[in-house]
């Protein structure tokens, strides 16, 4: 794999693992 | 209007599952990874995360708070919806799409969601009957050589509008082309291309497929007779639908959301994971790797971006895989408290589909498809479309893999739980509108549901080589949803009003939505979706529009599957019109849940 593909892909994967993670976060504490 | 207690959700993770369900589909698994790869690689990311972010995400709001402000006086269809904000005949029309769209939606997806039933069984039972070596399946000719490029100048301009392609313009070193048959103006038909711009189209899989669809021309078929198991499974797929439907909301579609979406991740992640490990499968080959797949999905080409059709391929597939524009967001919303939240549990439903989407979905079919075929083949196959790559493609993959009829079953099975969690929640709608304004039962409207699955559905089975489908998924999967999406922002956003939109969007929120949404709700998005409409219009005036190129022996059956969807659509809005009168000033009957 080139760097670049490697880096959109560790970009893009991060990326939604982030907002999953924050929103799951998020849910579990409740208001 | 019937005065039972309303239906509600059991628990927030089950709306979660049973909403991410919904979006998540064979678009997760099989569109996306063939467009990422087809349109720039990673620079791909770019117009999409710039569609999610104004288009998918502001629109999903704007649908779940449109739901529960429905469903805040019994309405669970945009039907009611749109005539209790502005009570105009534009609206009551405009409404009434928002139940006959994904009616007519279910209709040809649920048959090709039993496809992927058939092949979970097929493939548990090792019914495909024929072990194939690829270097057997995928000679070395043309097709290896020149598939890619071939189809690139199908795409330029070398299809005239006739369908038919112009000898000279092909280079010299297209070989194989001189065996195929012109006519006398030196031009072939593109159907006669096949052979050489699918590598495939020799594969038993492809046979497979083709006779278990009826449009095989093998005299001796080698694996079907008949249509019948076609039917059968297209039957029990119609029937497990009507079945959830009637159980229900937290019953039925959320019972089986809390089944099917876990089994769904734990799937997609196995084939993830086994199609990491595989390396490079074939030595001799170095160069067909997973990487290579990999590096092929996101490998950025930047030139990408200054084409429009990126732009217009990234927003359509954010509204696909998001599920807008069908008119279930609303319905799912509309069983929600009146003080629930829409914000957090709405983002958190677009972060799981795409997480199965950008992790999982483009890690399996493209990689695996490089790893085995090369990147050449591999964009031929999907140059054909998803179904190649899902129905043809990854069969005969599995069956090069140890263990491949597991790995064939996880994965025709994960396809399948995908479809059904969507393809219920296109039933629902209807059979809402059908408890809502005719006072039937939850089980008597599932079966009315299931009864118009099959009456519309029939022409699907046996007319499918006619391309009756794809009118459906023009003017129904296509620019249908597009439509509806523009008529909700019209009549939320600028009939209700910029500030009671906010109000509704942001009422119970536990997370703080950004004003900036406000505007990108007003302004941006109609003319994204305005765009949108616009450039699909235009793709699509040859082939769709005006079926240039479409046999003329097809042509008479393409105008009837117009003609049912028009029908189908008059019989509704004439339903609904009934419905109105009879019980006078529907919106004010409205039940306040």
């Amino acid at each position: 794999m080139s760097t670049s593909a490697i880096a959109f892909m560790v970009f893009a994967w991060g990326s939604v693992l982030l907002l999953t993670g924050w929103c799951t976060a998020k849910m579990l504490g409740g208001r | 209007m019937n005065s039972k207690s309303p239906e509600r959700w059991a628990t927030r993770l089950g709306l979660v599952l049973a909403m991410a369900g919904n979006a998540i589909g064979l678009g997760n698994f099989l569109r996306f990874p063939r467009l990422a790869a087809e349109y720039g690689g990673g620079a791909f990311m770019v117009p999409y995360v710039v569609a999610l972010l104004l288009l998918g995400i502001p629109l999903m709001w704007l649908e779940w708070s449109m739901g529960r402000f429905g469903g805040r006086f019994g309405h669970s269809t945009t039907v009611g919806m749109f005539t209790r904000i502005w009570r105009s005949p534009v609206a009551r029309l405009l409404g009434r799409l928002g139940v006959s769209l994904p009616m007519l939606f279910v209709v040809f997806y649920t048959y090709i969601e039993s496809w992927t039933l058939a092949y979970a069984w097929y493939s548990a039972t090792g019914a495909h009957g024929v072990k194939s070596v690829l270097a057997e399946e995928i000679p070395p000719t043309v097709a290896n050589l020149n598939a890619g490029m071939l189809h690139q100048m199908l795409l330029d301009r070398d299809a005239n509008l006739d369908g038919m392609l112009s000898v000279e313009e092909w280079p010299a070193d297209v070989v194989g082309f001189d065996a195929l048959d012109t006519n006398a103006d030196g031009l072939v038909n593109r159907k006669e291309m096949q052979p050489v711009l699918d590598p495939l189209a020799g594969a038993h899989t492809n046979q497979f497929l083709r006779e278990y669809q009826g449009v095989s021309d093998n005299e001796n078929p080698q694996f079907f007779h008949t249509l019948w198991p076609a039917a059968t499974f297209w039957l029990i797929s119609v029937a497990a639908n009507t079945w959830i439907v009637s159980r229900g909301i937290s019953g039925g579609i959320e019972r089986l959301a809390r089944i099917a979406m876990p089994l769904l991740f734990v799937f997609a992640a196995v084939l993830a994971i086994r199609v990491l490990l595989l390396g490079t499968p074939d030595p001799a080959h170095p160069d067909r790797s997973v990487w290579a797949g990999l590096d092929y999905v996101w490998q950025p080409n930047f030139g990408a971006l200054a084409d429009f059709d990126v732009w217009l391929a990234a927003a359509g597939q954010i509204f696909f895989t998001l599920s807008i524009g069908t008119g279930t967001i609303q319905c799912y919303a509309s069983y929600l408290r009146p003080d629930d939240d829409c914000a957090l549990t709405g983002l958190t439903t677009a972060a799981t589909n795409e997480f199965a989407e950008i992790i999982l979905g483009a890690t399996i079919a493209i990689p695996v498809s490089v790893a085995y075929f090369g990147v050449v083949n591999t964009q031929a196959i999907a140059s054909q479309g998803s179904f190649d790559l899902g129905f043809v493609a990854m069969p005969l993959i599995f069956e090069q893999m140890p263990l491949g009829s597991v790995f064939a079953t996880l994965w025709f099975s994960l396809l399948f739980f995908a479809g059904i969690t969507s393809s219920v929640g296109l039933c629902q709608p209807m059979v809402a509108f059908l408890e809502e304004y005719y006072d039937f039962s939850r089980r008597t409207a599932a079966l009315v549901c299931g009864a118009l699955m099959i009456l519309l559905g029939l022409p699907i089975l046996f007319w499918f080589e006619t391309g009756y489908l794809d009118q459906y998924d023009f003017w129904v999967g296509t620019m249908g949803l597009v439509v509806l999406a523009l008529a909700e922002v019209m009549v939320f956003c600028w009939v209700l009003g910029g500030d009671a939109m906010w109000r509704e969007l942001t009422h119970g929120a536990q997370i703080g939505v950004p004003r900036a949404v406000y505007f990108v709700l007003r302004f941006v998005v109609p003319l994204y979706l305005l765009v949108l409409l616009g450039g699909w219009t235009w793709q699509s005036l040859d082939d769709e529009v005006f079926m240039r190129g479409v046999p003329t022996e097809h042509v008479p059956y393409q105008w009837m599957a117009r003609a049912s969807i028009a029908g189908f659509m008059l019989c509704l809005f004439g339903l609904a019109q009934l419905a109105n009168r009879r019980k006078n000033n529907q919106p004010e009957r409205g039940r306040t849940r």
